[in-house]
């Protein structure tokens, strides 16, 4: 390892690794409870363990992009992290408070409020965390002293991120009392994040990939970088207009948020045709087939999941039926793996073996992590998306009752169950590339 | 296009999104009194939330479109079932809804979350407010007024008229659409009462709102002690469906 304070960004990697196999468990409880509904109920019901799959799920993705950000900006300044303990400690203090709430949600203490349920307190100590780690970040580039494009859209991303956190601490500001203005605030933080900042973060380390990669002109590369996080920000900040449709806001959102979000998928659209054309360039084969996979499929399954899937019920007229149905569960596990699970996967198996100093995980154990991760969410995205064209069909266009659509859904809450299980031990097949470190390359 | 022509783009886009975000924010907070009526934003209400959020409702129902899909959409609860059927199914939802714990076996179910009479009044407050907010008609409902019948009774009499008029509100206060339906609009727990009065004759009818197990001795609907008199103007409404 040519600079050895990258091993921060193991610790990272390594924590954000084990949280996500406990994410998968929570995923498979709920998953089982669709199916089963007697499953620990009155015991561990199903909200509790579906708050837990979702805050797992975001702390998993954000300890992956503290511990990937760290790497590549060591890389990209050429110079060891500004502080290495500071990285170590705003860690632990990260582990602490994440498990600290899970505990807390199992004996009932919970905000309440959809993916901010942490309670204040540990509100403010992720804001202390998250804002030591951009500091270190930032101390780290400005010791190295190169702005490059890359460095300058990841630490938007990330200060963005930082920023857009503010709005969740209102728990306890008077004005949330009125649930309209709450969900107002809220998706400040939930929309901003991953339609927003949060693909800033993304396209940084896609970027960075496609480099180290592919070997294609820095300059060709960041120019290209720029137009997508310019069709991000242009599409993606009032794209939030389709969450404002049916909350209580003026009629003029239907138009905003329409016309907006009809275009973010060209953002994803943008990084798929990037990371293909790039690849394309590259003169030389890369060792590391593993990374590859993983970061086209990132470039392919972002597009898909929040590109496609995302715009296929964003035109008012559309969300209007689908609204609060399955085809929003369907839209969410597909764009979050595409995106923000497969670009830490990347930056994984891309990063692990260059620490390692090996050539790349082993080829057969990584390419059946990626296949069965591949199929098992795709089968639970179709299973869901027909569970959801069946529910808004019946619920939202022909008035039946909730729970009487819900019985003719079984059969689909099977099926993905089964793409459930198929995800999981996909894996832990990756979890074994992960610990095996990479091969080194015959001859 | 050069590197810097992209990045000048990207920050001034950028920018000219967030102002214009920005000033339409501040609008839409301006219109907030008038879509959510703030004005009856109570303490029961304000309280409400709070119990709402204290019990991760969330976490299996979906408000206004947003939460888990696990359970019921809550935003319109208030007029679909009324306040009667809230309070009842809080207090013991795996009753209310099958019957009996034996009857709820394999099926999804709420859990008993055991709230006190006060929280479970906060939090009928909070959905009676939620109901009124203004979300362009979502969720869709059908339109009341379409469903109609032909071969309906209708009141000849003003005395006759009056009766029927007392039983519709009778048939409103108890909330029966909670658990049958009228018309399209109402649950399938018990049988549509869309032309019950025709199905049944006038015996039959009175005995089951007296006492509805002496007729059918699985029925879970209360007995509500309605007079005779009451009972009479009840069925005069449900002759005209």
């Amino acid at each position: 390892m040519k600079y050895k304070t990258q091993s921060v960004a193991y610790n990272h990697f390594v924590v954000a690794l084990l949280l996500f196999v406990l994410q998968v468990i929570a995923g498979l409880w709920i998953g089982i409870q669709y199916v089963f509904p007697d499953f620990f109920y009155q015991v561990i019901d199903f909200n509790v363990m579906r708050t837990i799959h979702i805050n797992l799920l975001i702390v998993w993705i954000l300890i992956g992009f503290m511990g990937a950000s760290y790497y590549l900006v060591v890389e990209e300044s050429e110079t060891e992290v500004w502080s290495p303990s500071l990285a170590n400690i705003h860690l632990i203090g990260f582990v602490i408070g994440g498990v600290a709430a899970i505990v807390g949600y199992l004996f009932g203490i919970t905000d309440g409020r959809e993916f901010l349920e942490q309670p204040f307190i540990i509100k403010l100590a992720i804001t202390v965390v998250v804002l030591a780690f951009v500091l270190n970040i930032i101390m780290t580039i400005v010791k190295g002293g190169k702005w490059t494009s890359v460095q300058i859209v990841l630490v938007m991303g990330l200060v963005g991120a930082a920023l857009f956190f503010l709005p969740a601490l209102g728990n306890h500001v008077g004005a949330y009392r009125n649930l309209s203005v709450d969900k107002y605030f809220w998706w400040w933080t939930v929309h901003l994040w991953v339609e927003g900042v949060w693909e800033l973060i993304m396209g940084a380390m896609l970027s960075f990939l496609l480099l180290k990669l592919t070997g294609v002109d820095r300059e060709v590369l960041e120019k290209w970088l720029y137009v997508i996080v310019g069709i991000t920000f242009f599409s993606g900040i009032l794209g939030i207009g389709h969450h404002y449709y049916w909350e209580g806001y003026p009629a003029y959102w239907l138009w905003i948020g329409g016309i907006f979000s009809a275009a973010e998928p060209f953002a994803f659209l943008g990084m798929t045709i990037y990371a293909f054309a790039m690849m394309e360039k590259a003169g030389r084969a890369h060792p590391n087939r593993a990374a590859i996979y993983f970061t086209l499929g990132c470039a392919i399954f972002a597009f898909l999941g929040a590109g496609v899937w995302g715009v296929m019920h964003t035109l008012p007229q559309i969300n209007r039926y689908t609204h609060g149905s399955q085809i929003t569960a369907s839209h969410g596990h597909l764009a979050f793996f595409g995106a923000y699970a497969m670009i830490n996967l990347a930056m994984m198996a891309y990063a692990i073996p260059a620490m390692k100093g090996t050539d790349g995980f082993n080829k057969r154990t990584a390419l059946t992590a990626f296949w069965l991760m591949v199929i098992g969410m795709s089968d639970m995205t179709l299973a869901l998306f027909g569970a959801g064209v069946v529910q808004a069909f019946m619920e939202r266009y022909n008035h039946m009752p909730f729970m009487v659509v819900q019985d003719q859904m079984w059969l689909f809450y099977a099926i993905r169950l089964a793409g459930g299980v198929i995800f999981a031990v996909g894996v832990l097949f990756f979890v074994k590339a992960f610990f095996q470190g990479g091969v080194k390359r015959a001859g | 296009m050069t590197k810097n022509t992209a990045r000048n783009l990207f920050f001034i886009g950028t920018m000219s999104c967030l102002v214009i975000f920005f000033v339409l924010s501040i609008h839409t907070m301006s219109t907030i009194p008038k879509h959510t009526n703030s004005g009856k934003l109570t303490d029961d209400v304000i309280a409400g939330k709070k119990v709402w959020e204290k019990y991760d409702c969330i976490g299996c129902h979906t408000l206004i479109g947003e939460g888990s899909y696990f359970a019921p959409e809550l935003k319109d609860i208030y007029s679909q079932k009324g306040p009667a059927f809230i309070r009842a199914f809080l207090k013991d939802p795996v009753k209310v809804w099958y019957g009996s714990a034996e009857a709820a076996k394999g099926q999804r179910k709420m859990p008993n979350l055991h709230l006190s009479d006060e929280e479970i009044n906060h939090l009928t407050a909070f959905f009676e407010w939620v109901d009124k907010i203004d979300t362009h008609n979502w969720p869709p409902r059908p339109q009341r007024a379409a469903v109609q019948g032909t071969e309906t009774w209708h009141p000849v009499s003003a005395q006759e008229a009056r009766e029927m008029e007392r039983g519709e509100a009778i048939v409103k206060e108890k909330g029966c659409i909670a658990c049958h339906k009228i018309k399209g609009v109402g649950a399938t727990v018990g049988p549509d009462l869309t032309g019950v009065a025709r199905r049944l004759d006038m015996e039959t009818l009175h005995k089951r709102l007296r006492d509805p197990k002496s007729v059918n001795p699985s029925s879970i609907m209360p007995v509500y002690g309605f007079s005779d008199e009451q009972s009479e103007a009840i069925i005069a409404f449900l002759k005209t469906l």
